[in-house]
């Protein structure tokens, strides 16, 4: 399981608004859990279950029930709120907390956080922040393009002509979504998003010329920010040797941060319009999707016919 | 194969051009290059890929190179990230 540090949700891409207020020595704490708690019951003092590997969310409800405490008595909870290896404590509608929150949480080193934003829209982003944070990643040698809305990661031996072959697609329309090096993320341990890393975002290298940016040549439609990964087409040098699928009627599968993708295995020699193999493979994978398997429908028409002959033959 | 941990030495880290020399030079070997900074690995024969890890100077990386020349590889690619390929 990935841990995310408490000081990451502070970073204005997270969205979160949050400031820290104190504990900052424990901002290095870590996350693990897209969950949050509002530990409504445990200020209450009932410690049973007490979710304290998650952030805790202290709303309004929590706030007020703090506020009306007497001083004495906010103390002893605060005292035993902070006993736990807590990961970090957010308030909600900018509400401050009180000063012996402060002191323990300076004590136990266990940040203290505050956000303008409500209840509601805190947890919503925070869940969808930390989806995004710990889901399994990691980066693929490849090309990723969108082609018919196909998001497609080319993949190959350096030099085989993936980059070519992705500013071909893009000049015939198509959208470049990562060259050379994407970063693939496991969302939901089903789907995987490739993106490019912020600093190569539309660029390419094509040797001979360089690093260009095909945003600023081809325009905003020629590229696209990220993209579900549904096939992947491997280029590789023509080998007489080698067996090339004839018929399509099994799909190989090809696994990325365990979630199976379709493979299909092009190989390259001259003559062969690759971007036109390619766009060709992106409308049969849609087929396929929708249900038409043409390879499939065509083997099941010869039975049919096969059939046919038997019987007449009898 | 071949797998060594570099620190990054050259003063200005590698930043476009050291890159470039490094893919060039990964380029010269059959092997296959692989390098690692952080949780991220990419291949050494591609430029995006180097780039994309924006190694500054005293990075410690993991460089992996497997193959036939694995060996000569390692040594010329190791002088490239330590800056003193000339």
């Amino acid at each position: 399981m990935k841990q995310i540090p408490v000081a990451s949700l502070i970073g204005a891409e997270s969205g979160l608004e949050l400031e820290a207020v104190s504990g900052k020595a424990g901002l290095s704490r870590t996350i693990s859990s897209f969950d949050i708690n509002r530990p409504g019951l445990a200020l209450a003092g009932f410690y049973k279950n007490f979710a304290d590997d998650r952030i805790q969310v202290f709303g309004k409800g929590e706030f007020a029930f703090i506020e009306e405490c007497a001083v004495a008595d906010q103390a002893e909870i605060a005292k035993n709120f902070f006993r736990f290896e807590l990961p970090g404590l957010v308030l909600t509608h900018g509400n401050q907390p009180p000063i012996c929150f402060v002191e323990m949480s300076e004590k136990h080193s266990i940040p203290i956080l505050t956000t303008r934003q409500s209840t509601h829209s805190f947890i919503m982003q925070f869940t969808h922040w930390m989806i995004e944070e710990l889901a399994p990643s990691t980066s693929v040698h490849g090309v990723l393009v969108e082609v018919f809305g196909v998001g497609i990661l080319l993949m190959g031996q350096s030099g085989i002509g993936k980059s070519e072959t992705a500013l071909e697609l893009v000049e015939r329309g198509h959208r470049l979504v990562a060259d050379d090096a994407v970063h693939v993320r496991c969302v939901e341990g089903s789907d995987l998003y490739g993106q490019a890393s912020e600093l190569l975002q539309y660029h390419m290298e094509i040797r001979g010329l360089g690093i260009i940016n095909v945003k600023d040549l081809f325009g905003v439609g020629a590229i696209r920010g990220r993209k579900r990964i549904e096939l992947v087409i491997e280029l590789e040098e023509w080998n007489a040797e080698k067996e090339y699928e004839r018929l399509g009627l099994d799909d190989e599968l090809v696994e990325i941060l365990g979630v199976p993708v379709p493979r299909i295995t092009v190989p390259v020699r001259p003559g062969r319009n690759i971007p036109v193999l390619i766009e060709t493979a992106a409308m049969n994978h849609r087929s396929k999707k929708m249900g038409y398997h043409a390879a499939r429908v065509l083997s099941e028409r010869l039975k049919e016919q096969m059939e046919k002959k038997r019987y007449s033959n009898h | 194969m071949e797998k060594r941990n570099i620190t990054v030495t050259s003063r200005e880290g590698m930043h476009t051009r050291p890159a470039a020399v490094f893919v060039r030079e990964a380029a010269k070997f059959k092997s296959e290059v692989m390098l690692t900074s952080g949780d991220t690995t990419v291949n050494g024969k591609s430029i995006m890929g180097i780039l994309m890890l924006a190694l500054t100077s005293g990075t410690t990386v993991t460089l992996q190179v497997d193959g036939p020349d694995e060996s000569s590889a390692a040594d010329a690619l190791a002088r490239v990230l330590s800056g003193d390929s000339g």
